[in-house]
């Protein structure tokens, strides 16, 4: 089972017009689906987008978590939630996120200190969220790469928080082999593969498969591209490609 | 007519064997390797260079052995290996001199700098301005590592580009985090390319296409650290034109090296 642990969906993807924007439409879940299915890809855990200015105004991320809710309502089998918060809203962040795995049958929390402008290490913002995915037994992914996403600021967290998983997005981007450092330390500790090149091969050695999660990033990059840089490794067993292609993510959200 | 597809960007040498384990995704330590790697990506041509020297058996600082296995390695595929010199330019008089015999001996085809890794700054005058000139005078580019402060985030390359018109000058990795400066380096110089290698990601890549057009973006992977056939997927799955995609996959390379 192939298993997209970083797509991203919802109505605020109409708002881009930034340099950076969607290379394909999945503003629905019936688009998004199509790109999966002309992929190969079985299941896609999915997020709201960052949220930016535009037509559709939502900073606290209620509205795209809701799409995010329908669509995991309506394509049960097919894609994964998780609920987004900016941490800088304090309590409304923490009730937005409690909706979000207690209502909305989400598995996931995803934050990014990038976008959202916080640090990861912030013990009044962020730590009120580890304890809700302590408690609820969920992950947390986190967008990581350039300050303050860095991966050494994740190393303290993880050992704050040991049994939350915490899956690093784009394996630290240019700093995959700073997140390798950290995930070496911090057994709860996953990378996620999208957007990211170098080091693969050895992260696998260090880690384990199965604390890889393959990831496209979509509707942002090309999926054949984030598939063939796991399936054309020749240095990676068989095993070891079916595990971070989707074996790793089935493990960690108890999908089969 | 089917594009010539050229990877602007591989590494070639004995000197890929002081790297520690896992670091390349494949052996490109001869022609024979590497011409292999191509014809598994159906790449047609590829640029060559010195990998980035750090220390091992192979003692290489000043880039010369590795200067001449480039050079041999074009003698046993001249068809499918365009060779460019690598120098490190704090040698100074040294730098110029291997410079010089790269093109003269060699006949390489192009010039190869890292700031980051020689530690310099490309619009530092006194060592840049020489080896600049030598390309000037002999119509070739220069192909630059690009991306972080202090040493080649892509500003520093605007003097240069502004100093040497003629020259093409191509800023690897799209100048890392620093795609959209790099973006705007290639919006106000027109000698300078954004070139695609490594850790670039798809949606970098297509912003470069819209904001300084397909003219200005070249393939490049970044092999053998990388596997080549992904970098090529990232602009093939792009929403662009088959025209764009010819010419970011070979056609803009093949005219800078009057290929066609």
């Amino acid at each position: 089972m192939i298993i997209d642990a970083c797509a991203h969906l919802g109505p605020t993807l109409a708002n881009y017009d930034d340099m950076s924007r969607p290379l394909y439409d999945a503003t629905t879940p019936e688009k998004l689906i199509a790109i999966l299915d002309r992929h190969g890809i079985d299941m896609a855990i999915i997020r709201p987008p960052r949220w930016v200015g535009g037509s559709t105004f939502d900073p606290t991320y209620e509205r795209a978590n809701a799409a995010v809710k329908d669509a995991i309502t309506r394509f049960p089998s097919r894609l994964v939630g998780y609920g987004r918060v900016n941490p800088h809203w304090g309590q409304a962040a923490q009730d937005e996120a409690s909706r979000c795995l207690e209502s909305y049958g989400m598995r996931g929390l995803m934050l990014d200190p990038e976008w959202e402008n916080f640090n990861p290490t912030d013990r009044v913002r962020v730590y009120p969220l580890m304890e809700l995915a302590k408690s609820r037994k969920i992950p947390v992914m986190f967008h990581s790469g350039y300050h303050p996403a860095q991966p050494a600021l994740f190393l303290d967290l993880a050992q704050a928080f040991p049994s939350v998983p915490i899956i690093l997005g784009h394996m630290g981007q240019r700093l995959t082999a700073d997140a390798m450092i950290v995930a070496q330390r911090a057994p709860n500790v996953y990378l996620e593969t999208s957007d990211h090149m170098y080091f693969l091969q050895a992260s696998i050695k260090a880690l384990g498969a199965q604390r890889i999660l393959f990831g496209t990033n979509l509707p942002f990059s090309v999926p054949e591209a984030e598939m063939l840089k796991i399936t054309l490794r020749s240095n990676i067993s068989e095993s070891e490609k079916e595990m971070v292609l989707g074996g790793s993510a089935a493990r960690l959200h108890g999908l089969s | 007519m089917r594009t010539t597809i050229i990877d602007a960007h591989a590494h070639l040498g004995p000197g890929l064997r002081n790297h520690g384990e896992g670091s390349c995704e494949f052996s490109a330590v001869t022609a024979r390797e590497l011409v292999a790697a191509l014809d598994r990506a159906g790449i047609d041509k590829a640029i060559i260079f010195a990998p980035l020297y750090e220390g091992g058996e192979f003692i290489d600082p000043d880039y010369r052995r590795g200067n001449l296995a480039i050079y041999e390695a074009v003698q046993q595929a001249p068809e499918r290996l365009i060779g460019y010199g690598r120098v490190c330019p704090n040698l100074q008089s040294d730098a110029v001199r291997e410079w010089r015999r790269c093109i003269d001996e060699y006949r390489m085809q192009g010039l190869m700098l890292h700031p980051d890794w020689e530690s310099f700054t490309p619009n530092n005058q006194r060592l840049m301005w020489p080896l600049a000139e030598l390309c000037a005078e002999h119509g070739l580019p220069i192909t630059f590592h690009s991306g972080y402060y202090p040493k080649c985030q892509p500003l520093l390359f605007l003097p240069l580009a502004e100093a040497f018109p003629k020259v093409p000058m191509f800023l690897k990795h799209l100048g890392y985090h620093y795609w959209r400066d790099a973006i705007i380096v290639a919006r106000h110089a027109d000698n300078v390319y954004l070139e695609t290698a490594g850790n670039t990601t798809s949606g970098e890549i297509m912003a470069a296409v819209r904001e300084a057009g397909a003219a200005k973006v070249v393939f490049g992977s970044d092999l053998p650290y990388i596997v080549p056939e992904v970098v090529m997927a990232k602009i093939r799955g792009l929403p662009a034109s088959d025209r764009d995609k010819s010419l970011i996959l070979g056609d803009t390379v093949a005219k800078i090296h009057g290929l066609m």
